[in-house]
Order: C-alpha cells, then sequence, then structure tokens
C-alpha cells in the first residue's frame, strides 16, 4: 500500500468540509425542507447535498480510497461495509441534524480518515459559529490554525462533562441511559447534552468540556474526526468500558487524561441496556 | 425609540408605562451591552469563591457585571428597586425570600438580574451564558432583555410589543406535538433536583419527545424557546432573576410559560417552570408532572 500524504488528505478535508459548510450555511436562513427519516431523527436536502459534496471532492483526489457516509449507509437500510485496511475516509455531512433543523447553531461537517482502522486525519467544521477544528496524527489539533489542547481539570468532582439522550426508546435503554445520568450526577460537577458528537468531542479538544461519552450514536461518521481531534490535543479517546476505541462500535468515551479513566470507572458500574451496541 | 424629558430618565411620569417601557429598554439594552464587554473581555477568568454549594460557581466577573448594571439602573431611576443574583445568598429559600421581600414592600418598579446565567459554562469557557434583565411594574413583567455576549446575539421584549432577537421579530417554535419537540432542562445540582431532572427525563424519552438537551444557562433556553430553536424547557426550581426576562421573552413571542406543577401562569413567584411553544405545553407539563416531577419546595414539605 502506498504511504498516505497526510497533509495532502488535510488540505483536500478541510477544502471539503468548508465547501459543505458554505451550502449548510446557505441552507440555515432559507426555508427549511424536511423529510421525516425514522420517528425521531431528521434528514434534509442539505445533508444529502453536502454528502454528495464532499464525496465528489475526495474522491476526485484519492481515487483508490473508500468512503463511508452517513447518508450513503442509510440509503443502504442503515448496513455499515466492511472495514477494510485500506485508506477509509468517514463523512457525516451534517451531524446535529435535529439541531439544524430547529436552527439551533450546534451542527457540523465531520470528516475523518482511517487508515489500518486507526483514526489518523480529522476535521470538524461548524459553519454557523465559523470554527474549524482540524488534526493530522503526530501533529497536534487546531482551531482555525491555532493550537488547542485539552482542559487541565483533573478531579471529575470539578468536571463538566457532555453526553446525548440518544433516540433509542426500549425501556432498557432508557434505563442505562439515565443509570449513567445519575452517575454523573452523583460525581461530576455538570452535565450538557446539546446535540452533537462530533461537536462535543471537540469540546473536549479545546477544554469546553472535561469528557464526554455517548453509547449508540450513529455511525463511525460521527467520531472518526473527532477521534484524532482529541487524541492530538491531549486527551485520550476510549470506549466506555475503558477498552481501546473502536471504529465501528457506536460507543465513544473521551477526557483529558485525568477524567478520561475516572468517568470510564464510573460508568462502568452502570450496565449497559442489552439493546444498546456493546462494548468490543 | 423616541426622545426623552429634559430632567432625564428620572422626570418621566413613572406611571406612563409605555414611556416608561421605552426607556427601561434602552436602559437595559445599554447596560447589557457594557457587561457582555467585561464578560467577553474576562472568559474563563479563575473562580474566586464559591456559594452554598460548591457547583454553584461565582467568578470576579460576576459581581463586576451587576455593578455595571446596577449603577447604570441607579443613573437612570434612582427610586427603582433592584434584585441582584450576587446580592442574594444562595439556596432556593433565601432566593424566594429576597423575591417576596421586595414585591410585598419594595418600589413600584423592580429591576431583576442575573449578571451572569451559565456560570458553570463561563467558566468552562463553553460559550452558553448570558445576562438576564427583567424590569417589573407592581410585580408585572414590562421589560426583558438576554444578551449573549459569545454568540453577539441581543433578545428582547416590552409587553405587548412582541419579542425580538437583535432587534428582528422573532417567534416560537411551530412544533405542534412532543414528538416533534425538542426539550432542555437544567442540571440538578442538589438530590433534591436532580431527582426531578431525571424523573423529568425518562418521562420525556418515555412519551417520546425527538430530543432532550441540557444547555446549563436557563436565560439562553429561556430566550431559545421564544426564537424557536428548541420547543420547551422545564426545570423545578429557578430563582426570579433566571426567569424574569426570558419569561417576558417566551409570552411576547407567541409562547406560554406556566408553574410546572399547578399549570397557573408563570409570576415572579413561580419557582417550579415549564415554558414552551405554547401548542405543546399542556402535553409535556401533563407528561412531566405524571412522570413524578416536582417543585423542589415540595420535597421539603413532608
Amino acid at each position: 500500500m502506498a504511504e498516505i500524504d497526510h497533509a495532502a488528505c488535510l488540505v483536500a478535508a478541510e477544502l471539503a468540509a468548508r465547501a459543505a459548510g458554505e451550502e449548510i450555511k446557505a441552507a440555515w436562513d432559507a426555508e427549511r425542507d424536511v423529510e421525516y427519516k425514522g420517528t425521531v431523527d431528521l434528514v434534509t436536502a442539505t445533508d444529502k447535498k453536502c454528502e454528495d459534496l464532499i464525496f465528489d471532492m475526495l474522491q476526485s483526489k484519492f481515487p483508490t480510497h473508500a468512503f463511508v457516509g452517513e447518508e450513503s449507509v442509510a440509503a443502504a437500510d442503515g448496513k455499515l461495509p466492511e472495514i477494510g485496511d485500506e485508506p477509509t475516509w468517514f463523512v457525516d455531512p451534517l451531524d446535529g441534524t435535529t439541531n439544524f433543523v430547529h436552527a439551533f447553531p450546534f451542527s457540523c461537517v465531520s470528516i475523518g480518515l482511517a487508515v489500518k482502522k486507526k483514526p489518523v486525519i480529522g476535521v470538524v467544521f461548524n459553519p454557523i459559529s465559523n470554527e474549524c477544528f482540524t488534526a493530522v496524527v503526530g501533529n497536534g489539533a487546531r482551531l482555525n490554525g491555532k493550537p488547542i489542547s485539552v482542559s487541565k481539570v483533573s478531579d471529575l468532582g470539578k468536571a463538566l462533562i457532555g453526553t446525548e439522550i440518544g433516540v433509542s426508546r426500549d425501556a432498557a435503554t432508557v434505563d442505562a441511559i439515565m443509570g449513567r445520568v445519575r452517575a454523573c450526577v452523583e460525581n461530576a460537577r455538570s452535565l450538557r447534552c446539546s446535540g452533537s458528537c462530533a461537536m462535543n468531542m471537540v469540546g473536549v479538544a479545546m477544554g469546553r468540556l472535561d469528557g464526554f461519552y455517548e453509547i449508540g450514536f450513529g455511525g463511525p461518521w460521527d467520531c472518526v474526526g473527532a477521534a484524532v481531534i482529541v487524541t492530538e490535543a491531549g486527551g485520550v479517546v476510549c470506549d466506555p468500558s475503558g477498552k481501546p476505541f473502536e471504529l465501528t462500535a457506536r460507543r465513544v468515551l473521551c477526557g483529558n487524561p485525568d477524567i478520561a479513566p475516572a468517568l470510564t470507572k464510573v460508568l462502568t458500574a452502570i450496565p449497559d441496556g442489552p439493546l444498546e451496541p456493546q462494548a468490543p | 425609540m423616541g426622545s426623552f424629558p429634559e430632567g432625564g430618565l428620572a422626570a418621566l411620569n413613572q406611571d406612563d408605562l409605555p414611556a416608561m417601557r421605552r426607556a427601561c429598554l434602552k436602559v437595559a439594552t445599554d447596560a447589557a451591552k457594557l457587561g457582555a464587554a467585561v464578560m467577553l473581555d474576562k472568559l474563563g477568568a479563575d473562580v474566586v469563591k464559591t456559594k452554598a454549594n460548591a457547583r454553584d460557581l461565582l467568578t470576579e466577573v460576576d459581581p463586576e457585571v451587576q455593578r455595571i448594571i446596577e449603577s447604570s439602573v441607579a443613573d437612570a431611576f434612582p427610586t427603582h428597586g433592584f434584585l441582584g443574583e450576587e446580592s442574594v445568598p444562595g439556596g432556593w429559600e433565601a432566593g424566594s425570600a429576597a423575591i417576596a421581600r421586595l414585591l410585598d414592600t419594595g418600589p413600584d418598579w423592580l429591576w431583576i438580574v442575573d449578571p451572569i446565567d451559565g456560570t458553570t459554562n463561563f467558566v468552562h469557557g463553553m460559550p452558553l451564558s448570558a445576562i438576564s434583565i427583567g424590569v417589573a411594574y407592581k410585580g408585572e413583567l414590562q421589560v426583558g432583555v438576554i444578551m449573549d455576549p459569545f454568540a453577539g446575539e441581543i433578545f428582547s421584549a416590552c409587553l405587548g410589543g412582541g419579542a425580538h432577537c437583535n432587534f428582528a421579530p422573532m417567534r416560537v417554535g411551530e412544533e405542534r406535538s412532543g414528538e416533534e419537540a425538542v426539550v432542555v432542562t437544567g442540571y440538578g445540582a442538589t438530590a433534591e433536583s436532580a431527582d426531578a431532572m431525571l424523573k423529568g427525563m425518562k418521562a420525556l424519552t418515555d412519551l417520546p419527545v425527538r430530543s432532550v438537551r441540557m444547555l446549563g444557562s436557563a436565560a439562553i433556553m429561556l430566550a431559545w424557546v421564544a426564537a424557536g430553536r428548541l420547543t420547551a424547557y422545564f426545570e423545578c426550581d429557578l430563582n426570579a432573576w433566571d426567569t424574569a426576562a426570558g419569561a417576558l421573552l417566551v409570552r411576547e413571542a407567541g409562547g406560554r410559560m406556566t408553574d410546572l406543577v399547578t399549570g397557573d401562569e408563570y409570576g415572579l413567584k413561580t419557582r417550579a417552570i415549564v415554558a414552551s411553544n405554547g401548542a405543546t405545553h399542556d402535553e409535556l407539563r401533563k407528561c412531566l408532572v405524571d412522570g413524578g416531577v416536582r417543585a423542589l419546595a415540595d420535597y421539603f414539605k413532608e
């Protein structure tokens, strides 16, 4: 396999994210054309348009790479293709879709590249706040070009934690979600839910949050890019069980190096629901 | 904005409500802009003291912003009363007593101010905190201003004059049912308020609503309900300075705000609240009450 030119990949990813971001920004104030996807999840015309745009831009540069996008997987009845060792791009054209539909300004474009199933490049762009988070493995994380790092809060009792109350609605899953929220209430300073996995993770990377976890989000496109950004900002990314992060598990926990293990310890006391994605 | 009399704002007839509303809106807006400049300057300032609950953080900038607003009000309207979050000890009992005393025995005009709502966010550099200024006449809200310095948004309303975001009219969202609703709640910092929060989240998730969020600033959440970005907001215990400005914004944007438990219309003594776009109000409030959510004060009545 040929060497990957990380710098070229980052430039292409950022250009694609910004091009999609322009589409999103243009749609932000325009009339919203919404169709339902299930009962609680939403998709917009912008979402599809942006995924096509990003795929076209990246495929023309990297024709041998593999591509996995939220929209194309949804179109294939939610079936994730086999992820191999070849360079694979994971694209969420619009993470935080419900937020977007409600004009709630926490939505972003999320693009990540994994090689041999390890995340190596990440771009997360919020076109509303004009914040562009980027990272290349081994080269640090940046916000609009300036280096960022995770927070220094070392005591879970003083930590601000992010999570999401997922869209699964069976009773055991709800119990597991509420159990984890209660564990945070009892052990952390405060909890925030703002509706975008990628925005939460980059919030950890720049210290707005000290930790974040989510079990049962949409797919790897939500977290591959942001995982690189958190790691390169000096943070830890793992499975909520404390095991190594797994691309396709739909489970993630991240935090600064003190908070991530402390949060893992508190959350592992709560059993996962049987219908939740299980630890690798 | 119109012109003001020779003797300054204090020379206005204090019972001419339309003129007073215009004058108070101008003073509140100007003071909020001054306060916002300080917040932007000091973002991330170190925490200097803690109140009744270790989670209830104050920074040096909190009292500074209150001083700026308080002196703007005192300059313009020396006879008006002022209730600021910074001047009241922590805990729900002190908060209830402070507003009750002012409503019962204070001046006709009362300014109710939270210099920084969403202090934990502020301290963590999370850009979700705001200045909240409510102005009431004989206990009835006349003017509300919520300033979000980080998004550069100022939400304002005058009684009977509609609600505005950056001076453009705004309306609540058009969601018709709980299933379409994005509902937010506050974070329970004590065991009792956490119990109410968790019961509420569980009831909403079972309904189900479209999504549940927690943003960490009552003022932002109320302003965003008014702006149609959120469908509804509930919390089991808030002080008047958290809710006064937002309550007027929500109402003037076409929404509703009531007592969570009784369903009575919101007043300045109401501590457990549901604010919504109106169309979803009864369904969501019933869901919360049926789910066992209570006012914080009710936990201490047994």
